[in-house]
């Protein structure tokens, strides 16, 4: 090993130039295939507060139409469909609903200054389902929900802005002009977090649901919904329990019947909410293109570098090394050329996403100011092992040629010096 | 020259095999990713029909409270006229309008159908706004044919005065200059006021609601008093010296004085911080964002490639440079050479690369959502890719060949 790192480090010392040319290769190209692994890992992976993403299933809006002829189409779930479909689901942990984030004004009382705030009406469960941080405070609880309080939960953020300290417990302002009272603060959410993300969280009840589209008999309305399934639940039998449960409730005979179109996974919501293409596969795609195009540059250059080597290759096998350990300790040493440029890589990568958050995550009606990458997410452990995988199978692409065409060079032409 | 470049690319095989490998990939790759470039990039150069270069867009909402007042929302339009003439005459402004209708930058879009009376089968849709007269001094649109004659822009004249984009009125009348000729909406039949009866005005250039978009058919309506709402948008043209932090400044000053009846000031935007939301919020951004770094991600490998290349061939080549040297070669000559080497290399990749490109493009994989595909535009995007590559190459070989020039012949051919 000692042996190995010190002919590495002379080597390179020795090729300075291509020690240079092949390490910033190869911290670009570890630096795109990260920025493209990194992508997916946020929005994919199991991060605080969405810490269940892989368990969670997303409704649709679904929509009501006359049963008769299928007129009056209306998007939106109502309260009576909602509880027919999803109420105590087998092999469903909790679920929760929510209506759509939208921007509102939010002022202080007696003051006709109004900033535009993103709001979330949310179930009274919504802050057991996702993970908060509350800095301050406490969520408003069943009771407050039930009986319609103007109770809400606000960001860090908003705090600081409204009023001045993260302390605002029990302060007052208007939300679309209606009076709201702080029973909590939690820590900032970045927005890239599509669900848990809002400046404001007000309970769903304020929102008057019975009111929308009363002739459908409560199967029309404005909610959506959240599962979070079991471990080990398939999300197919959800689906076909929920369609099982549907086709029982157009059957009983209202007016109006109700569709729910799609039920989505966390990826498929995320990615390709109206394609049908997977996510994983585009994804690994681009990282098998990122990875080959500069694996043939670097290995060319390696091919070059390997002709000044082929008679120590040659001595070494004449002394009785085999292909597989030459192999291996050529794999070796530029691993460690691949590890310093993967670090380097890594660092890049991170300067790239954080500089282009707005538009890597900046799409679905989001806050761009509220796309915070911190440390925590920069920084998680996952990524590390990322970069290392990426690493190996980089240098694997890029030795593996050149090292086995100058091994399988007859030891005694070379020796010979043809 | 030629002869001797090949047959020393030719025994170099080995080496120059992966670059050529590589160089017809990223042919292949560059060529694509220019190709979805230019399906949008294109687009966006083509104007737009209107300019909204300094304007701002003006939004006013309702207190939910009040919607249900029915004595101050009787008076409901005075208080937007009076909001529309504070506006108006706020310091910075030079012309301000309100209208409704399809809004650009935004997925509100608003689309009838219009008929002329000698054929009532015969209906075109088109996006359409409902402005006041100075909307088109606001918006710097000028007529192509036509006067647009303001004194008369009311929804009151019969019949209706209209302005149309060049592609309605060509789809309506079959002539793009229809100027005086009338029409009606079929769809308003049933409706309260059946009787419609709209004529041509002035014809306005070709129309889109976005850069990134292709263009629509377009039509104009004065907008009534009656429909004068909190649903308008009110856009203003301010002036040049004005801009910068014109939309805090107005927030600021406004807020409270726009507080009229059940009415608040909702929220001040540029058109174009509207339009970097709106293609953000497309994902255009994205697609080229991404197409972009890609493109000079693979650049900078090629750069890199060729680079390291031609320095161990500089190295190798010590003796054969020299001995050119002696037998009275230039150094500019041995730069040509070098140069000639790696832009040969690159057109031996082009070949199949070309032929590959040529499939994907007759397999129907380019993007050309917003440009049709054509010929000129292959092999424009084609020799754009050939020719961006050249250059990389050229900055590769650069150092390589400058070190190669500066070998004294007498020494390197002493060493051998």
């Amino acid at each position: 090993m000692k042996q190995l790192l010190a002919q590495t480090f002379n080597l390179i010392r020795q090729n300075r130039f291509f020690a240079v040319v092949s390490i910033t290769g190869t911290a670009f190209t570890i630096a795109f295939a990260m920025v493209v692994v990194m992508i997916y890992d946020f929005r994919t992976a199991d991060i605080i507060p969405e810490g269940n993403r892989d368990r969670m299933i997303y409704t649709d809006t679904g929509y009501t139409q006359r049963r008769t002829n299928g007129s009056n189409v209306n998007s939106g779930m109502g309260r009576v469909a909602f509880e027919a479909l999803f109420n105590d689901l087998p092999g469903v942990e909790e679920v929760t609903w929510y209506r759509g984030i939208s921007k509102a004004p939010c002022s202080l009382p007696a003051s006709q200054v109004t900033f535009n705030y993103f709001v979330r009406p949310v179930a009274a469960n919504w802050f057991s389902f996702f993970q908060y941080d509350f800095i301050a405070g406490r969520p408003f609880n069943r009771e407050e929900y039930d009986a319609r309080r103007g109770v809400g939960v606000i960001t860090e953020r908003m705090a600081r802005r409204l009023f001045g300290t993260t302390n605002a417990v029990g302060k007052e302002f208007l939300s679309n002009f209606f009076p709201v009272k702080v029973v909590g603060v939690v820590r900032d959410v970045s927005s890239i977090f599509q669900m848990a993300y809002a400046d404001v969280f007000l309970p769903f009840s304020l929102e008057n649901e019975d009111s929308y589209l009363t002739w459908t008999a409560g199967l029309g309305g404005i909610r959506l919904g959240l599962l979070k399934l079991l471990p080990g639940t398939r999300p197919a039998d959800v689906k076909v329990e929920v369609q099982r449960r549907q086709d029982r409730l157009n059957s009983t005979g209202l007016e109006y019947v109700f569709e729910m179109n799609h039920l989505y996974t966390h990826a498929e919501y995320t990615f390709f909410r109206d394609h049908s293409i997977s996510a994983s596969l585009v994804y690994g795609l681009l990282v098998v293109v990122l990875l080959l195009v500069p694996a043939l540059s670097i290995s060319g250059l390696i091919h070059a570098q390997m002709q000044s080597r082929l008679t120590e290759i040659a001595v070494r096998k004449a002394y009785g090394a085999s292909n597989v350990s030459v192999v291996g300790r050529l794999f070796s040493e530029s691993l460690l050329t691949t590890v310093m440029g993967g670090i380097a890589g890594y660092l890049l990568s991170c300067l790239l996403v954080w500089s282009g958050r707005t538009w890597l995550f900046g799409t679905g009606g989001v806050d761009l100011s509220g796309i915070a990458l911190d440390g925590n997410l920069l920084l998680r452990p996952a990524l590390f092992f990322a970069v290392l995988g990426l690493c190996l199978v980089f240098n694997l692409l890029s030795v593996g040629l050149p090292a086995w065409i100058a091994v399988h060079r007859s030891i005694a032409s070379t020796l010979k010096g043809e | 020259m030629w002869k001797s470049l090949f047959s020393q690319i030719w025994n170099q095989r080995r080496a120059n095999v992966w670059i050529w490998a590589e160089l017809m990939i990223v042919v292949v790759l560059l060529w694509y990713g220019i190709d979805l470039v230019y399906n949008y990039e294109g687009a966006a150069c083509q104007p737009k029909g209107y300019d909204t270069e300094h304007v701002y867009d003006i939004t006013v909402n309702i207190k939910p409270i009040l919607k249900h007042d029915s004595v101050m929302m009787s008076r409901s339009q005075d208080y937007i006229k009076q909001i529309y003439s504070l506006i108006s005459h706020y310091p910075g402004v030079e012309e301000a309008c309100y209208y409704y209708g399809s809004i650009p930058y935004t997925n509100n879009i608003m689309s009838e159908g219009y008929a002329p009376h000698s054929d009532s089968t015969h209906v075109s849709g088109c996006y359409i706004r409902y402005v006041n007269s100075s909307y088109f001094k606001v918006f710097r649109l000028k007529p192509v044919t036509g006067k647009f004659n303001a004194t008369r822009w009311r929804a009151s004249e019969y019949p209706m005065p209209a302005l149309m984009s060049v592609a309605l009125c060509d789809s309506i009348f079959h002539n793009p200059a229809a100027i005086g000729q009338t029409c009606f909406n079929p769809y308003f039949i049933g409706s309260k006021s059946p009787v419609t009866n709209y004529r041509v005005m002035a014809i306005l250039p070709q129309h889109k609601l976005g850069d990134y978009e292709r263009y629509e058919p377009f039509i104009y309506l004065p907008l009534s008093d009656d429909d004068m709402g909190w649903w308008m948008h009110f856009a203003v043209r301010v002036s040049p010296d004005a801009v910068s932090g014109f939309a805090g400044r107005f927030l600021n000053d406004m807020q409270p004085k726009l507080a009229i009846g059940p009415y608040y000031l909702y929220e001040v935007h540029s058109y174009s911080d509207m339009k970097e939301a709106y293609d953000l919020e497309q994902g255009t951004v994205n697609y080229l964002n991404a197409t972009y770094s890609i493109l000079s991600f693979f650049m900078f490998n090629v750069f890199l490639t060729i680079l390291g290349t031609f320095w161990f061939r500089t190295r190798k080549r010590r003796s054969e440079i020299g001995l050119r040297m002696a037998l009275g070669s230039s150094r500019r000559d041995i730069f040509r050479y070098y140069v000639s080497e790696g832009v040969l290399l690159l057109l031996l990749a082009a070949i199949p690369a070309f032929i590959i490109s040529f499939n994907i493009r007759v397999a129907d994989l380019t993007v050309h959502t917003l440009m049709e595909v054509t010929r000129g535009r292959f092999l424009f995007c084609f020799i754009a890719a050939v020719a961006v590559l050249a250059l990389t190459i050229l900055l590769g070989i650069w150092f390589p060949a400058r070190r190669a020039m500066r070998i004294q012949p007498a020494e390197a051919l002493h060493e051998d």
